[in-house]
């Protein structure tokens, strides 16, 4: 399956701007924007992985992982906005 | 056959999650970023899973990817939403290229409501915060209908 390793690559690839970014990021909302292309890139990697592995039950946990995704960004708002008082 | 059919999804969902990386990298302020981070990545994730839908084909699989592609296409606009917000409150600054504000009547009606619920609320401590932010919640939403 040599597309899907090309896929894999190119996803880790485009993990390292969100670690830049997590990192040297000026404000509190470009890390949690960071951090929500970090779930995005794990999700999709996972959904790469269970064709690549032939293994799918974990589609599950990216259904899961969409969940927590949404309800972790939610919090990082609350957060960021709470912070600045 | 199989292989080419799920090659085109594939690559477009990867190709955006990339665009939507180097966005994260090289543009220029928050807004900007959650823009890239909210629309492409999350067209790039649902192109991925589709991809991945075409390979591994049962029906279990369908379901379980349909219902992801259902939220991911619902939650993922809302929560850049919120965080555009959140951020845009937390007093976030613009690019220097930004040229409309809409949101900077809404953002000083809210702030003076808050002042005005401070003011009648004098003993504050951690009561007021919470009390403090619901105005301005209102306040946002009825700007986006207007």
């Amino acid at each position: 399956m040599f597309l899907l390793d090309v896929v894999l690559v190119v996803l880790a690839l485009s993990a390292l701007p969100v670690v830049w970014r997590l990192t040297v990021g000026p404000t509190d909302a470009d890390r949690a924007a960071a951090l929500d292309l970090g779930f995005f890139v794990v999700l999709a990697a996972m959904a790469v992985l269970a064709a690549r592995l032939d293994f799918p039950p974990l589609l599950d946990l990216v259904l899961t992982g969409t969940l927590v995704a949404f309800l972790a960004t939610v919090a990082l708002a609350r957060l960021v906005h709470r912070r600045s008082r | 056959m199989r292989t080419v059919l799920a090659a085109v999804p594939l690559l477009v969902g990867t190709g955006l999650i990339a665009v939507s990386a180097l966005g994260l990298l090289r543009l220029p302020d928050v807004y900007n970023r959650m823009n890239a981070v909210a629309k492409a990545a999350s067209l790039g994730v649902v192109c991925v899973l589709l991809g991945v839908l075409v390979l591994v084909f049962d029906v279990r699989s369908a379901v379980v990817i349909a219902v992801a592609v259902g939220l991911q296409l619902v939650s993922a606009p809302v929560g850049g939403y919120a965080l555009a917000v959140a951020s845009y409150r937390a007093g976030s600054p613009l690019a220097a290229v930004t040229r409309f504000d809409d949101l900077a009547d809404a953002d000083a009606d809210a702030d003076a409501d808050a002042d005005a619920d401070a003011d009648a609320d004098p003993d504050g401590g951690p009561d007021g915060g919470p009390g403090r932010d619901r105005p301005g919640g209102a306040a946002g939403g009825g700007s986006t209908g207007g």
